[in-house]
């Protein structure tokens, strides 16, 4: 049987469900709340408050589901999800949890890694997380003008906003 | 052991590559699906592989490794792209990158690795290059 959560959070209106088999908890302390991912330690665990946006959410459920997958998943040898790439990209959604974004593909690379792709005005941005506290991007303009970084490993926190502003921005 | 490059592997000569329907690797728009450019490498940076056309089948190559079929794991609902080696030897040429292709394992026909770390703006070309192999769409699994 299935086992559904449903959580509004605020006068927002976010509201998402959590599925069975995957079990999430959700601790509300006044107007905040923490959403603990099963695989997550509790002091990982992401924040969320009333300001926290519906992609977030989405995001984080289908990066939970992302590490149900074993090795091999994608038939080319490919890594689980690694510890370090799912406790980064929960930083990166805490970071970003106010930017007004559309869901993104929550993609695993076959080494472990987690790749956010969004498509939004024309403009495509892709961010991955590794295992090294390391950001690569690459972001496309309408014009179909490009920009690549490889190895953003200092301000990473700056540079995740900073393109999230950009993608909102049309 | 070091790769060599093999400049025979060049040209018009077709390459498939498999592509899991799972882990959004696929994202769908109006019934229409396009691979992740995270399809174009594997769990080694430097490397990826993929099958020359005229050499085996998809069938072949959709089937799962005999060690695979112990794990209970198969190839159900994934998709296959084709590609040139021209066009993956003109990706690696326009961003001046080191590539070499090469033949992988004598017991797996047809089997190339293409050797060379792809930036995400090569992977974003070479998916745009890559185009799906007729009748060989991934299944659509509904969302997660």
């Amino acid at each position: 049987m299935s086992e559904i959560l449903e959580f509004d959070l605020n006068s927002r209106g976010v509201t998402t469900q959590f599925t069975a088999p995957v079990t999430y908890s959700i601790v509300f302390y006044g107007q905040s709340a923490r959403l603990n991912l099963p695989s997550v330690s509790t002091s990982s665990a992401l924040a969320l408050d009333a300001d926290t946006a519906p992609w977030v959410f989405e995001t984080a459920k289908k990066l939970e589901r992302l590490g149900q997958l074993p090795q091999n998943w994608d038939s080319y040898g490919g890594f689980r999800l690694s510890d370090g790439a799912k406790l980064m990209t929960l930083d990166a959604l805490g970071w970003l949890r106010k930017q007004d974004l559309p869901v993104p593909a929550v993609v695993l690379g076959s080494a472990g890694t987690v790749h956010l792709e969004w498509r939004s005005h024309g403009k495509k941005l892709e961010i991955g997380f590794d295992d090294e506290n390391t950001i690569e991007y690459l972001k496309v303009e309408a014009s179909g003008v490009w920009e690549e970084d490889e190895n953003v490993n200092t301000d990473v926190q700056e540079k995740l906003e900073s393109l999230a502003e950009w993608l909102r921005n049309s | 052991m070091t790769r060599q490059d093999d400049p025979t592997l060049a040209g018009d000569i077709k390459v498939l590559r498999r592509i899991p329907p799972k882990a959004d690797r696929v994202q769908w728009e109006n019934d229409t699906p396009t691979p992740s450019s995270q399809n174009f490498r594997d769990n080694r940076d430097d490397e990826w592989s993929a099958y020359i056309a005229r050499e085996t089948t998809p069938e072949k190559i959709l089937q799962p490794a005999p060690e695979q079929i112990l794990r209970g794991e198969d190839c159900k609902g994934y998709g296959i792209v084709e590609i040139t080696l021209g066009e993956i030897r003109a990706v690696y040429a326009q961003h001046n990158k080191e590539l070499v292709i090469c033949r992988d394992d004598a017991n797996d026909p047809g089997h190339i690795l293409v050797c060379g770390k792809p930036s995400p703006r090569m992977r974003e070309e070479l998916k745009q290059r890559a185009k799906w192999l007729p009748g060989y769409l991934p299944a659509k699994l509904p969302l997660t």
